[in-house]
Parts: structure tokens; C-alpha cells; sequence
């Protein structure tokens, strides 16, 4: 990232090792630590997907329903 | 040339076993703990029993069969299939202990049916049954979805060489990433993450539902490790009929659709792809069959005439087949209804969606989406094969994280598998009809217990043949692990044999 001057800006360090992330490896191994950001992202679009899920067929069972009510 | 089973193989597989069962025991702490808190104390002697059997057991089988030596591929799927069979004898003896099982049979059973995600009950009296035994089935249930060995290669195991083999024999047969302990640390963060998610939820609804406070974390926890594992039990007899709340059912079957995704697929989009939702094989094969099989039920429904408003055809119908399909086996109908109240048509539906189940690793049972999807890919690789031009290069393409490509080897292994599948489910329907019930209920009985899906018609009862009660076991048991590491398990049995009679 560069600012006007075009002189490479970094974040503080900081600000860096405030950042909450979470380790998915081992402790034997390297580590693979990533911003729980990006999990919780993953989980809501998870969570959205299946309730969308749900109403498709939510929708599959009202059509079939009108149907027969008609 | 068939390998001769020799006393290594033995410290090998026995040495991996006693660990195992030692993690069984850690495993007991927790509903221990539920039982002191709840002041359940002739509970709490029962794990205090349990458990030290299972630490004593571990320690002296892992002390006696002392090995550095990584497990091949053969000793990985003897492992697996001695494990479970294992596993479910020590996990059992709290449940023995309760009272609450006519024999230790029908506590081995009810222990099979947790760890194997199938669901199938035989206890009796489940409406008193302490809270520490009920946190041990749900338990068993959570733990057995992600794969006992799973538990094991991440706290117990050294990484080595071999432990993909062993993870392999138990149905998680892809990497998350190269490493098999990162695999398992993944699919633990994952489904702990989702435990601490879904109990909140469920638990917030039973509160306001108006349960007291412990009630509604315990209840709420409880239901959701049936959802997500795709299990099926509940702590009540009425199973998620007891809490008569739509709310509660929609949560259980927002947690059914995630438990029965691949967790290659939950590592993925946690990791930022989402359009993989959209794009993944396994996914477009779930929406289409469930589709399929929703429109036979709710037909089938609306046409007999019980089910036919619409709150009941989306509380019971929809709901009874989420359950099917992902394999978890939850119910808002009593068993009886199956038989009574459930058109023909609404029937195959169930029978279709129980049949096909969740996806490739994943914690629910069935045929998988991913089989069937290569099955029909397959097929239709053909047909283009055949009515295109002779010089013509056809390739049939399908998305699985990454784009990959229909070949005969990968239509043949998915065909073997469905092929035995079917063995199994006609074994099953032939235990039931010998045992005096009709064709169609012994085959949704048999599909359930051998796909891992844990609905019922009312056959499964503690008053139900001993010789099916043991069919069950075994198809359960079968299901579960996928043939493989059970032909293995026979096939070492029988060189075992041969080789005595030789002598």
C-alpha cells in the first residue's frame, strides 16, 4: 500500500499484534493463524447460504401447497 | 500374494486401540462434570466407573503392545473397524449403569447408534434420564460425528506417516491440508466454533420458549450436537416434538444443512471462498435430490389428505426430510404415523433422501451427494462419448474446491461403494422380514440404521429381536466406515483362520 508520496505505508506493529487471530494448526507445527475476521465472515455466509437453503424449499412446499388448494 | 497376519500387526492396531479408548475415558470428565453440577451423584459414580475402566484398559493395553512403528494402510483400517467396535463396549458401561437399558446389548446399542450418527434408540424411560447420561449420548453423538479417530490424531497421536491411513479407514478420506493433525485440529475448530454458535441460538429460543435457564443451555446444546453431527438423538422421548416450537424447528434444521456439509467445504468458505457454496458439486447434487424427494413427499402429502395445510406440510414434511436427507434422523412425527398416516408416494420420497444422505466428509451417513453426482456425471460422459464423433476428445468437468475432471477410475469406486450399500440395505430388509415385519417397513428400518439416518416406524424398541437388535449393530456399524475397513477386518479374520487349519 503507498500513500501521495508514493511512500510505502505500513501498519503500526502495534496495532499488528492486536489483531485477534486464531491458530488452526498444532502446536507442533507452523503455525497457520488467521484473523477470526475472516471465520466469522465464513460463518454468516454458512449461516445465509443454509437459510436460503431452507426457504427454497420452504417455497418448493407453498407451491406444490397453492397447487392443490386451487 | 495375501500377507500373513502377524504378532507386529497386532502390537501395531492394539497400540493405536489403547490409545483411543484412553481418549474415551478423557472424554467422561465432561459429562461427569454435568452430573456433579446437576447433583447427580449416583450419575457421577457411574462415569467415575466408566471412565477409570477405560483409563486402566488404555494404559495397560498401550504399556503391553509398545510400538514406534507407523501403521500401514492394512493396520489403518483394522484400527479403525476394532476401534469402534471397541470403543462402543467401554463407552457403554455408564449407560449400563444408569438403569435406564434392559440389557448391556441393548446400552451397546444405544452407545453404536451415538458414535455412528445414526440416531436409533432403545432406551428406556428417556424423559428421566439424568442429565449426565443424556450429556454422554449427546456427547457420543458430537464426537462421533467428526470421527473418533479424528478425537485421537488430534489430542492423543503423534503426527505420523500413517495416520491419514487410519483417518482414511473412518470415512474422511480427504485433506484439508497436507498434514493429517492440522486436518484434525480444522475440523475441531470448526465444529467447536459451530457448538458455541448453535447452542446460543437454540438456547436463546428454549429461554424464550420458557425454559429456565440451565434447562434451556443444556436443551439447547444438546439438540444442536444432534443437528450438527447429524445424529439425531434428543433428550426427550417426543424428540423435537417436545418443544412444539417452529422457531426451535427451523434452527435444528439450519444446523441439519450445515452438519451434513463437507468439512473440506466449511474450511473453504472459512477461509474466504465463499461462491465455493455455489459452485461445489456436492452442494448443486444436495438442492437437486432434495428437491426431488421434497416434491414426492409434499405431493404425497397434500394428496392424502393428513398433512395437507401448510404449516403441517412445512413443520412435518419439509422438516422429516431435511432429517432424511442429511442423514440426522430429528422427528415432528410420532414413528407410528410412518405407517399409518404417510402416503406411498410420500414414502419413497423418505426412502430416496435417507438413501443418498449427506456429503463425503462429513459427519452424516448415507451414499453421498458426491457418489451420485460422479454416478449421473458418469452416465452422461458416456452417452456424450457414444453420440459424438469417434476423433472427438470428450471431457466431462465437475467442481470440487477446484474444477477436476470425470474419469472410470473414480465412476468405479463410487459405483463399488453404492453397490455395497445396497448389499447392506437388502441384508438388513431380509433381517427384518425374518423377523415377521412387512417388506416396507423392514427396508425403512434397515436403510436407517445401515445409512446412518435414524428415523423409525416403530420397529427399533427396547422389545424388539435380539437377532435384529444385533442386525442393526452391525449395519450401523457397517454404514458407518464405509466397507472398506470392515472387509479388511473380515479379510484378517479369515487369513487368520486359514492359516489355523493349515497348521
Amino acid at each position: 500500500m503507498t500513500n501521495k508520496n508514493n511512500k510505502k505505508v505500513t501498519m503500526p506493529q502495534s496495532y499488528l499484534s492486536k489483531q485477534v487471530s486464531i491458530n488452526w494448526a498444532s502446536k507442533q507445527e507452523n503455525p497457520d493463524r488467521r484473523p477470526v475476521s475472516e471465520s466469522i465472515n465464513g460463518f454468516f455466509s454458512e449461516m445465509l447460504f443454509a437459510v436460503t437453503v431452507f426457504l427454497i424449499l420452504t417455497a418448493i412446499v407453498v407451491s406444490i401447497w397453492l397447487v392443490f388448494l386451487i | 500374494m495375501i500377507r500373513r497376519v502377524t504378532k507386529q500387526d497386532f502390537t501395531i492396531v492394539f497400540h493405536y486401540v489403547g490409545r483411543i479408548i484412553l481418549g474415551i475415558g478423557f472424554i467422561m470428565l465432561v459429562p461427569l462434570v454435568t452430573s456433579l453440577l446437576s447433583k447427580e451423584f449416583s450419575a457421577a459414580v457411574d462415569f467415575v466407573i466408566g471412565g477409570s475402566i477405560c483409563f486402566i484398559f488404555g494404559l495397560l493395553v498401550i504399556k503391553f503392545f509398545k510400538t514406534e512403528k507407523s501403521p500401514e494402510l492394512f493396520h489403518a483400517m483394522l484400527i479403525t473397524a476394532i476401534t469402534w467396535l471397541i470403543a462402543c463396549l467401554f463407552g457403554a458401561i455408564p449407560h449400563y449403569l444408569s438403569g435406564h437399558f434392559g440389557s448391556y446389548l441393548d446400552a451397546y446399542f444405544d452407545v453404536m447408534s451415538g458414535f455412528t450418527t445414526t440416531g436409533l434408540s432403545i432406551i428406556k424411560d428417556l424423559d428421566h434420564v439424568s442429565n449426565g447420561l443424556n450429556m454422554w449420548r449427546h456427547i457420543l453423538t458430537f464426537v462421533g460425528g467428526q470421527g473418533i479417530v479424528v478425537l485421537a490424531l488430534t489430542f492423543l497421536v503423534k503426527a505420523s506417516g500413517g495416520a491419514f491411513k487410519i483417518m482414511a479407514g473412518e470415512g474422511k478420506d480427504e485433506a484439508l491440508v497436507p498434514s493429517v493433525k492440522h486436518t484434525s485440529h480444522i475440523i475441531w475448530n470448526i465444529s467447536l466454533w459451530m457448538l458455541v454458535a448453535g447452542t446460543l441460538v437454540l438456547s436463546v429460543i428454549a429461554w424464550i420458549d420458557g425454559f429456565s435457564f440451565s434447562r434451556g443451555l443444556l436443551h439447547g446444546m444438546w439438540m444442536f450436537m444432534s443437528a450438527w453431527s447429524t445424529g439425531g438423538f434428543a433428550p426427550m422421548s417426543q424428540n423435537a416434538i417436545f418443544y412444539h416450537s417452529f422457531a426451535f424447528e427451523i434452527g435444528n434444521q439450519i444446523f441439519m444443512i450445515l452438519g451434513s456439509f463437507n468439512f473440506v467445504l466449511h474450511y473453504k468458505v472459512w477461509r474466504g471462498k465463499t461462491n465455493e457454496l455455489w459452485k461445489n458439486i456436492e452442494i448443486r447434487s444436495f438442492l437437486i435430490t432434495m428437491s426431488i424427494s421434497l416434491f414426492l413427499v409434499t405431493v404425497g402429502l397434500a394428496a392424502g389428505g393428513i398433512f395437507n395445510g401448510l404449516g403441517s406440510l412445512i413443520r412435518r414434511g419439509l422438516f422429516i426430510m431435511l432429517s432424511a436427507h442429511t442423514g440426522t434422523g430429528q422427528m415432528t412425527i410420532y414413528a407410528a404415523q410412518f405407517n399409518h398416516s404417510w402416503a406411498q408416494m410420500a414414502m419413497l420420497g423418505v426412502f430416496i433422501a435417507m438413501i443418498i444422505g449427506g456429503s463425503m466428509a462429513s459427519t452424516a451417513g448415507g451414499l453421498k451427494n458426491m457418489r451420485v453426482a460422479v454416478i449421473f456425471k458418469g452416465i452422461w460422459h458416456e452417452v456424450k462419448r457414444i453420440i459424438s464423433p469417434e476423433s472427438a476428445y470428450i471431457s466431462t468437468k465437475y467442481h470440487h474446491v477446484k474444477d477436476m475432471t470425470i474419469n472410470s477410475d473414480l465412476v468405479r469406486q463410487a459405483a463399488l461403494i453404492v453397490l455395497s450399500f445396497f448389499a447392506l440395505f437388502t441384508i438388513g430388509t431380509i433381517a427384518g422380514l425374518f423377523c415377521n415385519y412387512s417388506l416396507d417397513r423392514s427396508g425403512f428400518e434397515a436403510i436407517s440404521a445401515g445409512a446412518n439416518v435414524g428415523l423409525s416406524n416403530g420397529i427399533t424398541s427396547y422389545a424388539m429381536p435380539t437377532f435384529l437388535k444385533v442386525m442393526y449393530i452391525f449395519l450401523m456399524w457397517v454404514g458407518r466406515l464405509e466397507f472398506m475397513a470392515v472387509y479388511v477386518f473380515f479379510g484378517a479374520i479369515g487369513i487368520m483362520v486359514l492359516k489355523r487349519k493349515k497348521a
